[in-house]
């Protein structure tokens, strides 16, 4: 019987040893592309210092050898113009915060305006448009309840019902609204809660159920307060958000047990008009309102 | 547009029979020219069909055959020149259902109508009674046949004469019997099973074996005896590894049984067992098919030119029948091989009158491995069993009953014990089927079969954790089960006309997914619910116009309901067979199908069982698909050949996809796990969860075409085929790729499958199967960057993105492989043993089953991974 054993083993053995893997001579490859991300809304009347900021970096090959790092470019020309005005302006290195910085008060953000970025380095040149949709207008925001759930590790999770909406939105507009939890006491701490993305949507008020959890202070001592993020999102930006968390999450996880994924949106182009480098140059518009 | 293609069907199906009566007088009135100097009057008539497409009926016994005549007629109606013909013959002539039925004038009756009459009857195995479902019956004088149905049950009705009648099938030494068809009758017939080896027998089948004559194309059939001879993965016979060994028919992966049938997905292929619906064909995560092929008699694969009794998925329609059981003698069948064994029984309950079969099959690794490790050290296992089980009693001439069933269960187990604390773990899936049949002959042309049908699958995962102070268990489930019922009646109305129709009654219910916790403290439970109705009726008629023309005409109307949803739809089905010579036909079909129920499937390489059945809803429609194919067949009889080129365009609408990054074990594991305790349980009673998959999947379109190639040998020494699929799939969907067409991971351009079975003696078989397809479309990413996210929730998340280029642009390699199977049978008293050895992969070719990314120092790789190299294999049958 032992034999018998011994027999079955080896056969078996030799069938897990069977399984291999080889090498694939020619992966798919692409060379270092410009990626430039770059966010773009009017400026705020409380805040004169807004910025417009520009960051630019190179892709890298996804195989190969010295496929090299995720490096920043210091040294690329960005420009940008308002395309009904003609104005245009060249934004600049700052070394501090390693990306491209322009103040509003010398090149005005405006709802209604079209934008475009040009950037050029490395011997690449890619540039993309937007436009600044309308904010949204009479949004509400409530706080219907909160609900403690099971305790899990060193933090609570809370169950948030809102109930937000607006008067003011569109039917072939793209909105996007996240309910933040600003914690000011006794550390000051930002929590985000699921955002919601809404495309010619014909509802202008819904009910949402939202988790957030939240850092375990001890609820006595916690101070914080709810805000309600009210974004108008030009295509762009709406295309960007929707597409981007799957393809960023998925990242780490086992090629054999991927879901399937698919690219994120970007509208650089080089000047033939073809999609050739990375990133989005996006314009928005956003509300907060706030409840205590 | 859709409408009047609808209506115009409906018309040519309703007023076929008109539009004949008017053939018979154009046919009559046509003038032709004839010149035939001392022919013999059989050759003047076989002239006369093949040249102007006439139909003539007699008994051989009847007519002067052989006398010759002398003929010549210029521009002359057919009326005419037929009365010139027989005026000196005695010989009188008239149209019944289009055929001119030629019979000889007697004296006593100046005028004479033929009649018509029926034969009926089952066609059996001889020794073991067995029906033998697909056998044909044949009158070469009338040049007409029919196919017995799946209780091998036959009616064909002729002008009354007397006849030389042809029983045959595939395997089986012909029976020729002549026959005085002078008033309707019943026979039974039984079919000897042949030596294969004796080819000089089946010869003679030949003239009833043509694909040419059958309206049906696009049809897979599988001889049960081929199947065994097959070599397959570790001597393990599989009959869907055979079945993708067809054109047409492709491998989803190495180590999957499931299979994409012309761009389809395989939740679109039906699989039917015994009138029962089997929802999760495989195991061992689709190694193995959940079918003990040593229980079955019948395996027939449609994947286009659907008649209308078929429905309820896109692409496929696989029809599986179990034996009966012997009704003369018991006989068995035990087998082992690597990883399981199995053992089917079979005998008469009372003799001659019924009858069981028992099946059963069990891996056993599981067992063989538990004596080498302690509960301390952990134990854990996987096996899978199947049961197949059949009682069927012949209660009179004219009724029968079956009762039948199937149960498969795989199961994946851990155990861990340490101090005081237990864990333990399960995962299991399963499916079970069980179906009463009754049979009732009406008469002699009709044939009814009232069904009652339940069938199941589910899934589930469970753990549990003890101490001496606390305990858990919590697990996840899913689940489909229908219980229906089902009419058919099969009626032959004349010899022109075989009637189907039919009804199907299903509840469905589904529960995708429930959970349950239960701690020290208290318990919760959850799960999500859907009740479904699904009602389809068909009707549909086999109609010969002519030998040359014949056409299958029929329509399908189905309907569900989930909730207060209601989808109704009518499914139009047209075939037509166009001979164009004695062994040459041409073939066309049209079929709409609707599918209502989805399979949400997780990407990879594996098809799991965590795959979640759906129905449609009011946000998640039915699937769709419109397939017109058109063939050509030829019968190179002398060589035991068929040959079949086809080519297909299925335009398919409202398929379904999980959106980028969505998933069952995503949503499941992620999303929700962490969501436990009575919100979780109020969230899903009030409807929240249900959305967690409505809104995870989004519906597209899809075309498939290509060509596919058929030389098949069914009969002799040396058998097999040779098939190649050339073909294309593209899907589009809003919400993927940005809205860009994309081909799918189904879409192969080439695939080409030869198979060769040599029986150079009784005691030796050898056979070989070789396979080439191209790699399938897969997503690799080319290029990595960083992202810079604007304010706002995306900010949390990894700012790793990666490029894929464009959807599924990346092709992995070819996968070809050889198999090599040699099987050593001896005689052993009244049955036989069998040593089968076998070769998987012969020439060890790293076959591509997954790609994956490794780093290692300075430089980032893509590897392919290969499951199976070359695997010896030994398999022990012994037949009794």
């Amino acid at each position: 019987m032992n034999n018998l054993y011994i027999l079955y083993f080896a056969v078996l053995l030799a069938l897990s040893l069977s399984s291999c893997r080889k090498e694939i001579a020619h992966p798919p490859q692409r060379n270092s592309r410009l990626v430039v991300f770059s966010y773009i809304k009017p400026n705020d009347p409380g805040n004169p210092n807004d910025l417009i900021t520009v960051s630019v970096s190179l892709s890298r090959s996804a195989f190969g050898r010295d496929i090299g790092s995720f490096q920043r470019i210091e040294d690329a020309d960005v420009w940008i113009l308002n395309t009904s005005s003609g104005v245009s302006r060249k934004i600049l290195w700052n070394e501090t915060t390693k990306q491209y910085e322009l103040n509003q008060h010398e090149f005005s953000i405006q709802a209604g305006q079209t934008y475009k970025l040009k950037v050029s380095a490395h011997g690449q040149s890619i540039s993309a448009q937007t436009s600044i949709p309308e904010a949204v207008k009479n949004p509400t925001f409530k706080l219907l309840g909160i609900q403690k759930r099971v305790k899990e590790h060193d933090s609570d999770q809370y169950r948030y019902q809102f109930n937000v909406g607006s008067n003011g939105l569109t039917k072939m507009g793209y909105y996007q609204f996240y309910p933040k939890l600003i914690v000011t006491s006794p550390h000051l701490n930002v929590v985000y809660g699921k955002d919601y993305l809404l495309a010619n949507d014909h509802t202008n008020h819904k009910s949402i159920f939202n988790e957030i959890l939240t850092l375990n202070y001890g609820t006595n001592k916690m101070e914080f307060r709810h805000v309600g993020v009210f974004v108008s999102c030009s295509l762009e930006y709406y295309l960007f958000q929707r597409s981007a968390p799957v393809n960023l999450e998925s990242a780490h996880v086992p090629d054999f047990i991927r879901p399937q994924v698919g690219n994120i949106y970007s509208n650089m182009k080089s000047e033939s008009g073809e999609l050739d480098g990375y990133g989005i140059f996006a314009g928005y518009n956003e509300v907060t309102v706030a409840h205590h | 547009m859709i409408l009047s293609k609808k209506s115009l069907l409906v018309l040519v199906a309703l007023f076929l029979p008109i539009l004949s009566i008017h053939a018979q007088e154009n046919t009559l009135n046509d003038k032709i020219g004839v010149n035939y100097n001392q022919v013999k009057l059989v050759d003047v008539l076989h002239d006369l069909e093949n040249k102007y497409g006439l139909e003539f009926a007699y008994a051989v016994d009847q007519l002067p055959l052989d006398k010759k005549v002398t003929l010549f007629a210029k521009d002359k109606k057919v009326a005419d020149v037929l009365n010139l013909l027989f005026e000196d013959l005695g010989v009188t002539y008239h149209f019944v259902d289009n055929k001119i039925v030629l019979k000889q004038k007697r004296q006593s009756r100046s005028k004479e109508y033929p009649s018509m009459v029926s034969l009926s009857g089952f066609i059996k195995e001889k020794g073991s009674l067995e029906n033998l479902p697909g056998a044909s019956v044949y009158i070469p004088a009338l040049r007409q046949g029919v196919i017995a149905n799946n209780y091998g049950f036959y009616s064909i009705t002729v002008p009354a004469g007397d006849y030389e009648l042809e029983f045959s099938f595939v395997g089986f030494i012909k029976s020729v019997q002549k026959l005085s068809l002078h008033k309707s009758q019943k026979l039974d017939v039984d079919l000897e099973a042949s030596n294969v080896l004796q080819e000089a027998v089946v010869v003679g089948n030949k003239e009833s074996q043509k694909i040419t004559e059958a309206t049906q194309m696009s049809t897979v059939s599988v001889p049960i005896g081929q199947l065994q001879n097959v070599p397959t993965l570790l001597g393990e016979k599989d009959v869907f590894r055979v079945v993708q060994l067809f054109p047409g028919v492709q491998k989803a992966t190495e180590v999957s049984s499931g299979f994409y049938v012309r761009g389809g997905t395989p939740d679109q292929n039906l699989v039917i067992l015994d009138d029962a619906v089997v929802y999760n064909a495989s195991h061992l995560f689709g190694f193995f098919s959940p079918f003990n092929s040593d229980a079955l008699k019948s395996i027939e694969l449609i994947k286009g030119g659907f008649p209308a009794r078929f429905g309820e998925r896109l692409s496929s329609v696989t029809v599986l029948n179990m034996k009966d059981g012997n009704k003369e003698a018991l006989r068995g069948e035990a087998g082992i091989g690597l990883l399981s064994s199995r053992v089917v029984l079979e005998g008469p309950i009372q003799k001659g009158k019924s009858s069981f079969l028992l099946a059963g099959r069990r891996t056993y690794l599981d067992a063989l491995m538990r004596p080498f490790r302690s509960i301390e050290e952990g134990i854990g296992g996987a096996y899978f069993y199947d049961l197949n089980a059949k009682y069927n009693v012949h209660i009179n001439e004219s009724n029968r009953f079956y009762l039948s069933g199937y149960f498969g269960r795989d199961k994946f187990y851990g155990a861990h014990e340490k101090n005081d604390s237990k864990s333990d773990a399960n995962f299991s899936w399963g499916n079970a089927t069980l179906t009463a049949r009754w049979n009732h002959v009406f008469g002699e042309r009709a044939f009814g079969n009232t069904s009652f049908i339940y069938s199941s699958y589910d899934f589930g995962a469970k753990g549990s954790y003890k101490t001496s102070e606390s305990s858990m268990s919590s697990g996840i489930y899913s689940s489909i089960k229908d219980i229906g019922g089902k009419i058919d009646i099969d009626y032959s109305l004349n010899s022109n006309h075989f009637i189907r129709t039919g009804i199907r009654v299903v509840s469905h219910q589904f529960k995708p997914s429930g959970s349950f916790l239960k701690l020290n403290t208290g318990s919760t439970s959850a799960e999500e619910k859907y009740d479904s109705f699904e009602t389809n009726l068909f009707l549909e008629d086999d109609y010969k116009i002519s030998n040359q023309f014949q056409i299958n005409a029929g329509l399908r109307a189905s309907s569900f309901v989930t909730g207060a949803q209601n989808y109704m739809n009518l499914e139009p089905r047209f075939s037509v067979r166009w001979m164009l010579g004695h062994d040459l036909a041409v073939k066309a079909s049209y079929a709409r199908m609707n599918q209502y129920i989805h399979l949400l499937a997780s990407t990879g390489a594996m098809s799991l069982p965590t795959d979640v059945w759906i129905p449609s809803t009011n946000s998640v429609c039915p699937m769709r698909s419109d397939q017109f194919v058109l063939g050509v067949v030829k019968d190179l009889s002398e060589h035991n050949l068929t040959l079949s080129l086809e080519g297909y365009y299925k335009k398919m609408n409202n398929l379904l996809s999980y959106k980028d990054g969505a998933s069952f074990i995503s949503k499941s594991f992620g999303d929700h796990s962490s969501i436990i305790g009575p919100e979780f349980a109020k969230s899903l009673s009030s409807g929240d969860i249900r959305s967690f998959w409505e809104s995870g999947v989004t519906a597209g379109q899809g075309a498939s075409y290509g060509v596919e190639l058929l030389i098949q040998r069914k009969i002799g020494k040396f058998s097999g085929w040779l098939g190649y699929t050339l073909s294309w799939t593209k899907y589009q969907f809003d919400e993927l790729s940005f809205g860009k067409a994309f081909y799918p991971k189904q879409d192969r351009r080439h695939d080409i499958s030869l198979v060769g079975i040599y029986m150079p003696s009784p005691k030796i078989r050898f056979s070989a199967t070789w396979v080439l397809s191209s790699g399938a479309p897969m997503d690799v990413a080319r290029a990595e960057y960083v992202v810079q996210a604007p304010p706002g929730p995306l900010a949390t998340v990894s700012q790793k993105a990666i490029d894929y280029g464009e959807k599924s642009s990346f092709r992995g390699d070819s996968y070809h492989r050889l198999d090599f199977a040699a099987q050593f049978i001896k005689k052993k008293g009244r049955g036989e043993r069998i040593w089968e050895l076998g070769v998987y992969n012969v020439y060890n070719n790293v076959n591509p089953l997954v790609y994956y990314k490794e780093e290692s120092n300075d430089n980032v790789t893509l590897n392919k991974g290969s499951l199976f190299n070359i695997i010896p294999s030994i398999t022990y049958t012994r037949k009794f």
